[in-house]
């Protein structure tokens, strides 16, 4: 039994290329997952509130989630803050993935408890690259 | 001595000295009245030869003259010749010359008139005039005399002393002009001026200062009504301040003979001044204060404006970036895309002109179109990043500190150790003034020359780099010049803009080096220029605070 499957990866991307790129390069490491895709802070924030309630996550289901920086409504260090501030959802992985690589930046989405942090590189073979380590990375963290 | 018998005129010449025995340099030869009047008439003889040495020794002549049109002498002391060039005798009833003669025109009226009021008044005489010695020169002199009465009250003879007072007096005009430029420049001068003295207790402790002199920009800006008020106040009470910034170090540094400067906001006027006390002696020191309120606004505007740029700057390379990932990404998918359908081209049963066709299609023109995009997503991807790395260097915090130059120089010439020896270069690092800096931002600014210098070298020649300092007043100046082969006049001034270069073909790079060595010199209050030979080398010279500051 494959341990992958029980976790379901949640993308917040404003940008449809980016997000289309993301889960494109997943799929190509052979992610299996469930990949369920927001284009705003706000809507992920929601979605993560709602499948927390009463306790334990709706289903069992292990959550990972990919924030954007720079979103409309919430950005990505704001939904990171709350998902950190939560007793019942600091556990949840985050990666952040970002185009910039500003070391103030890093240093703050680090601070605020993120587990990795990505600047999306414009080559496309290490941007694939990172995610299969990605892809290696989510397999680890279930074991 | 012909016309002179001293033993007739001794009493009237130690007169002549008891009277004139407030100035201070003959004290030492003079006697009271009691002493010439116990004077005994066998002592006499003795005391002439006395005298004559006497008067020799005087800082000056004496005189007996008539009360007349030319000053008659009667009788006149040696020294005369060292003061006006003429001999005692050449002036003695007017032989050679009358002494009226010798006066300086501007004065010889005046004297006789002065005369004429004092001996009415029978009072002593004194004035200062000017001579034409026997030479033609003017001199100074100063006189003192009196009129000499009979019993009945009849006038003999007039006498007294005459001085040179040149030296003096040239002290004393060069005082006056220079009294004179200096009241006109604390008057006139933009910025407020005060003198102050500081008072101290016993215990040789501050008790306080007082304002001893202002000038007539400090009457003006503060409004003050009555200066003369104002003299022997304290500057507190002046400028109705509780306390005065920077007091305490202003006497710190005047007590040792520094003088400091500062920023302060006077909140009564909504001003901001530049205040500098100086020492000027002893527990005396001026106060100068320079309105910088319009200055600093607009430094503040230009600061702002230069954040703005520098955010905007930032955040456009920031979201120029987001399309350039998708341009990448789904032109690399494109490719695979394109293979694939080459794959199925393959497979397929088409005829054979279509499959060249498409085969041409497939393997050459499409993978030349990608590969311009690639390129050029490539090429617009560093340019950002390179905005980016400059805008950095100007949101970045500094942190400041000491910085070991010759260290950090070494520490610069070994991070490029490898390549400057695969080139056989030679680097000369002479003993370098430390200053004051970030350490990071330092490093960088000196690797981007140095670096300059090994990639815009000449292959011709042996690549020399030679790095040497000195300390100016405050700042630092270093000088980094190498034998390359130099930057065309016509470049000099450009070599500092974002992703300009001389030659982009033969030597890589992004073009930034140099933007980024700017804003980290400007970052640091500094200054940076550069001067070139074509073919012959490039020196830049980098200036550096050599105390501590604050980055804004």
């Amino acid at each position: 039994m494959s341990y992958n499957r029980e976790i379901i990866i949640l993308i917040a991307e404003d940008d449809d290329g980016h997000a289309e790129l993301i889960v494109e390069g997943l799929r190509e490491t052979g992610l299996k997952n469930q990949i369920i895709r927001f284009d705003n802070g706000s809507d992920i924030w929601d979605y993560l509130v709602d499948v927390h309630k009463e306790g334990g996550t709706e289903n069992n289901a292990e959550y990972l989630v990919m924030l954007d920086i720079n979103m409309p409504l919430v950005d990505g260090t704001e939904v990171l803050r709350r998902i950190k501030n939560r007793d019942d959802m600091k556990n949840i992985p985050v990666i952040m993935l970002t185009t910039t690589d500003d070391p103030r930046e890093i240093e703050k989405c680090y601070q605020l408890g993120c587990n990795v942090y990505i600047t999306k590189p414009v080559e496309f073979i290490k941007f694939a690259e990172t995610l299969q380590k990605l892809g290696f990375f989510l397999q680890i963290i279930k074991v | 001595m012909g016309y002179f018998n001293p033993k007739m005129y001794t009493f009237v010449v130690f007169k002549s000295l008891y009277h004139i025995q407030f100035f201070g340099e003959i004290n030492t030869y003079l006697m009271s009245e009691q002493t010439v009047r116990d004077f005994s008439t066998d002592q006499f003889i003795e005391t002439d030869q006395q005298l004559s040495r006497l008067i020799s020794n005087l800082p000056g002549f004496v005189y007996r003259c008539a009360n007349d049109a030319n000053w008659t002498m009667f009788y006149i002391s040696d020294v005369c010749e060292k003061v006006t060039g003429y001999k005692p005798d050449d002036f003695l009833y007017n032989r050679k010359i009358a002494f009226n003669d010798i006066i300086h025109p501007a004065y010889q009226k005046e004297l006789h008139e002065d005369w004429e009021i004092i001996l009415k008044k029978n009072k002593s005489f004194e004035h200062e005039y000017k001579i034409i010695t026997a030479s033609g020169d003017e001199r100074w002199v100063w006189e003192q005399g009196f009129g000499v009465f009979d019993e009945k009250g009849k006038l003999m003879y007039l006498e007294g002393f005459i001085r040179d007072i040149t030296e003096r007096k040239t002290v004393q005009e060069a005082l006056v002009v220079s009294e004179r430029k200096f009241r006109a420049l604390f008057n006139e001068m933009a910025d407020q001026a005060v003198l102050c003295r500081i008072d101290r207790n016993e215990k040789g402790e501050v008790k306080n200062t007082s304002i001893i002199d202002l000038n007539e920009s400090f009457i003006r800006v503060l409004g003050i009504r009555n200066p003369l008020d104002i003299i022997g106040k304290s500057p507190c009470d002046v400028l109705r301040l509780d306390s005065i910034p920077y007091y305490n170090e202003v006497m710190q540094a005047i007590s040792e003979g520094r003088n400091l400067s500062f920023v302060a906001d006077f909140e009564p006027l909504e001003k901001r001044f530049k205040v500098s006390a100086i020492a000027i002696q002893q527990d005396i020191f001026a106060i100068i204060a320079s309105d910088i309120t319009e200055l600093m606004h607009y430094n503040d505007v230009l600061l702002e404006k230069n954040k703005e740029l520098e955010n905007y700057v930032y955040v456009t390379s920031h979201d120029l970036r987001s399309p350039l990932v998708n341009i990448q990404g789904f032109s690399t998918r494109l490719r695979k895309h394109t293979d694939k359908i080459g794959e199925l081209i393959l497979a397929s049963e088409i005829d054979q002109t279509t499959k060249e066709n498409l085969d041409e299609l497939i393997k050459q023109k499409i993978p030349h179109t990608l590969d311009y995009i690639f390129n050029s997503v490539g090429k617009m991807e560093r340019m950002l990043n390179s905005l980016l790395q400059i805008s950095r260097t100007g949101r970045i915090a500094m942190n400041i500190q000491q910085i070991k130059m010759y260290g950090l120089m070494s520490k610069v010439i070994h991070a490029v150790e490898y390549q400057l020896q695969e080139i056989n270069a030679r680097v000369d690092i002479e003993d370098l003034p430390d200053c004051y800096g970030d350490e990071a931002m330092l490093n960088q600014l000196f690797s981007n020359i140095i670096t300059n210098a090994v990639k815009y070298r000449d292959n011709q020649r042996q690549l020399k780099i030679s790095i040497s300092g000195v300390s100016r007043y405050k700042k630092v100046l270093y000088r980094i010049m190498d034998n390359g082969i130099g930057i065309p006049k016509e470049h000099l001034e450009k070599i500092w803009y974002v992703f300009y270069r001389v030659d982009n073909r033969h030597v890589p790079g992004d073009g930034i080096g140099l933007s980024v060595v700017k804003r980290i010199v400007e970052k640091h209050h500094g200054k940076i220029w550069v001067e070139s030979t074509e073919r012959y080398g490039t020196t830049f010279f980098i200036e550096l605070p050599a105390l501590n500051f604050s980055e804004n």
